[in-house]
């Protein structure tokens, strides 16, 4: 390909070439026939094609939201010496280069072996496809390019963020008697004992250590390991308004987190979870337990994607075929959603012991002039009205900000 | 070396050769053919009723020097804004008012070294543009640099073969100015951009070799390209090669022209076998 240049250089050549003649000029005669002798001459220099093998790899393939991955671009000249090759490496937008840089030019001896490394930080979740990478030889002037692609596609999976949860119980008042079940470290109300509280009214008399009242003249109450396993039904809306606000900070990525430290906290206490996802279509993963069930969840939550307006009566279906009174939990804003007042109704209707995080980010966006004032209070009104209706059927409804860590929130409406 | 140390050789080599490129242009179009020179001659003696040119005698090398000065101070006072604003102001005053005075016939200013300084100006204006081309990586000032040392020395005498050893050295010159200080300009941006590189010194340096290579080799093929003019004489019917169209630089013009016209031909040829011979891999 001929750059602005060269086109320039050869007008430039042929106009003194055929104008020098008529003022008799030997000067620009000679120096337009230089001009046009040095296209030439750079038509033969770094012009010819290339062959170029481009791999990648990274220090791990898996990553959590905010994580570094390292990464080498290795090139290897199988063919000719290329004097002047700039390789740029496509990386979706969402992936920002923190050290090094995807954007290289080097100087490639024959059969040399380049590395390129480079780190970057994966800031939202996601499936991602790195590549292909893009080569362009100039010729040392910028008289003539090449550009191609080189076939080299990898793939990164950004996990969301796990939020440790601890000391909060979120599980069933109803649970699952199997056989063998295990002793968890957790505040419950009966097995071994786990510690002392400070008594608050409403506490079992039974409960309060006189032991330690007799030395301390203080009340205080017992607590016990809790023996329980259940079944856990996480609900999560991925509507396309739940990606409202920009593409790092929106109420679904955070509904995206939420999910995933709810998953790890429940199925590192030996807890069956599943998850259900609703939006352009309902994807029901059934509950389960173990380290790979966990690895399932958290992969569809990084390939969760905004769309779709489907209701969140759309889950109840599935959710009949769920263990009775069993924890729901719904991670929604239950924005435009004229369903959602029948469906949470229907939810606790059917014994199920209902949970409601809605992610707030209004401030944000207000702050941020994503929305305007009145459309803040707008909302705000509306989200209030939702959470109480919520909380009037019996659920446990919470409206989230995201800044704040996810078990402190919790804690405060489970109290 | 490192790549600062090469961006500074070229820049420095850049100017060196902008230099020697219109002091040679001088050479061989003296001032008093120049139409650009005429033309201010003019304005200037209908302004002050006396012939300038004549009193300017070998005043371009004054004129490059003032030009040299010229350009570096402003590169130099372009550093800091706030200087370069007052200084910029405290000139255009002195220029208005040299004026002023003029019209007013006060004589307090030295009539002649102002006129003379501002011939010299003129004189050296491609370096003052070029300069800070090259200094300040400006693309247009470089583009006009070119141009105002192709244009401001034109005059409608020709040239000879006399003078063929000057309009070498003024064609080699202006080649080194025009792609030192484009190269300069491209590089210098990439350095920024690789700043964390260090194989791209080794770009570098494969530039620098390879225009030195290149210029030799153009030279060569230029050489060829007026050969060829002689071979077309053998080839062509005597008719043809004896006709005075054909010998004059008229004729040398259109065997450059059909030369290079070949060459296209030959290398769009072997590009396409090229691409050929990729599809069928």
């Amino acid at each position: 390909m001929w750059t602005r240049k060269a086109v320039v250089y050869v007008g430039l050549g042929t106009i003194l070439v055929l104008f020098a003649p008529f003022i008799n000029n030997l000067q620009l005669f000679l120096l337009g026939a230089t001009i046009l002798g040095f296209v030439a001459v750079h038509s033969l220099v770094n012009t010819r094609p290339i062959d170029v093998k481009i791999t990648r790899s990274f220090d791990s393939d898996q990553v959590f939201e905010n994580s570094d991955v390292s990464i080498d671009l290795i090139v290897q000249n199988k063919g000719r010496s290329v004097g002047f090759l700039e390789i740029y490496d496509n990386l979706p937008s969402e992936i920002e280069v923190n050290n090094g840089s995807n954007h290289t030019i080097i100087r490639l001896h024959k059969d040399e072996l380049v590395i390129n490394k480079y780190n970057v930080n994966c800031r939202l979740r996601g499936q991602y496809r790195l590549g292909n990478p893009r080569l362009r030889i100039y010729n040392p002037s910028f008289l003539f390019f090449y550009e191609s692609d080189i076939q080299s596609k990898s793939s990164l999976v950004v996990l969301p963020q796990i939020e440790q949860i601890e000391g909060v119980d979120l599980s069933t008042d109803f649970p699952k008697m199997y056989q063998g079940a295990l002793p968890l470290r957790r505040i419950g109300t009966t097995g071994e004992f786990y510690g002392i509280r400070e008594y608050f009214p409403g506490d079992d008399f039974k409960n309060i250590n006189w032991r330690v009242f007799g030395k301390t003249r203080k009340l205080m109450v017992n607590q016990f390991e809790r023996e329980d396993i259940s079944d856990l039904m996480l609900v999560l809306d991925a509507r396309e308004i739940s990606g409202t606000g920009t593409v790092l900070r929106n109420p679904l990525n955070y509904s995206c987190r939420a999910a995933a430290s709810l998953t790890s906290f429940f199925l590192r206490s030996r807890n069956r979870v599943g998850l259900t996802i609703y939006g352009e279509t309902v994807n029901v993963i059934p509950p389960d337990t173990g380290d790979r069930h966990l690895y399932r969840i958290l992969t569809a939550l990084a390939e969760v994607k905004a769309a779709g307006s489907l209701g969140l009566h759309t889950v109840l279906g599935d959710l009949r075929n769920f263990t009775p009174r069993s924890p729901v939990m719904v991670i929604s804003t239950l924005e435009n959603d004229a369903t959602c007042t029948t469906a949470l109704r229907e939810i606790t209707a059917r014994g199920f012991k209902l949970t409601v995080i809605a992610p707030d980010t209004l401030n944000y966006d207000r702050d941020s002039r994503i929305i305007s004032p009145t459309v803040y209070f707008t909302a705000s009104a509306s989200l209030d009205n939702k959470i109480t209706e919520a909380r009037s059927l019996g659920a446990r409804a919470m409206r989230w900000n995201p800044d704040t860590v996810l078990s402190t929130s919790l804690a405060e409406v489970i109290r | 070396m490192n790549t600062r140390n090469s961006l500074s050789l070229m820049q420095a080599i850049s100017t060196f050769s902008l230099i020697l490129a219109l002091g040679l242009a001088y050479v061989i179009n003296p001032v008093e053919d120049s139409l650009f020179f005429r033309a201010i001659d003019g304005i200037v003696s209908g302004l002050y009723g006396q012939d300038v040119l004549s009193e300017l005698n070998n005043s371009a090398l004054a004129g490059i020097l003032v030009g040299l000065f010229s350009g570096t101070m402003f590169v130099f006072l372009t550093i800091n804004k706030k200087v370069y604003n007052y200084t910029l102001i405290s000139f255009f005053t002195i220029i208005i008012l040299i004026f002023v005075a003029s019209f007013r016939s006060y004589d307090a200013f030295p009539y002649h070294i102002t006129q003379q300084l501002f011939i010299w100006f003129w004189l050296g204006l491609p370096i003052v543009v070029g300069i800070v081309g090259i200094w300040q990586d400006s693309i247009g000032n470089l583009i006009m640099a070119a141009f105002l040392v192709l244009v401001m020395p034109l005059g409608l005498s020709g040239n000879t073969n006399d003078e063929i050893y000057y309009i070498l050295g003024f064609v080699f010159s202006f080649m080194l100015f025009i792609e030192l200080s484009y190269g300069h300009t491209r590089y210098s941006r990439l350095a920024r951009v690789m700043y964390y590189s260090k194989e791209y010194e080794m770009v570098l340096q494969w530039f620098l070799v390879t225009l030195v290579v290149t210029l030799a080799l153009t030279i060569g093929l230029t050489s060829i390209a007026f050969l060829f003019h002689d071979f077309l004489s053998v080839l062509l019917p005597d008719n043809f090669s004896n006709s005075i169209e054909f010998n004059t630089i008229y004729g040398q013009a259109l065997s450059v022209l059909v030369f290079f016209m070949i060459w296209a031909v030959a290398q769009t040829l072997f590009s396409r076998g090229y691409l050929a011979r990729q599809v069928e891999d």
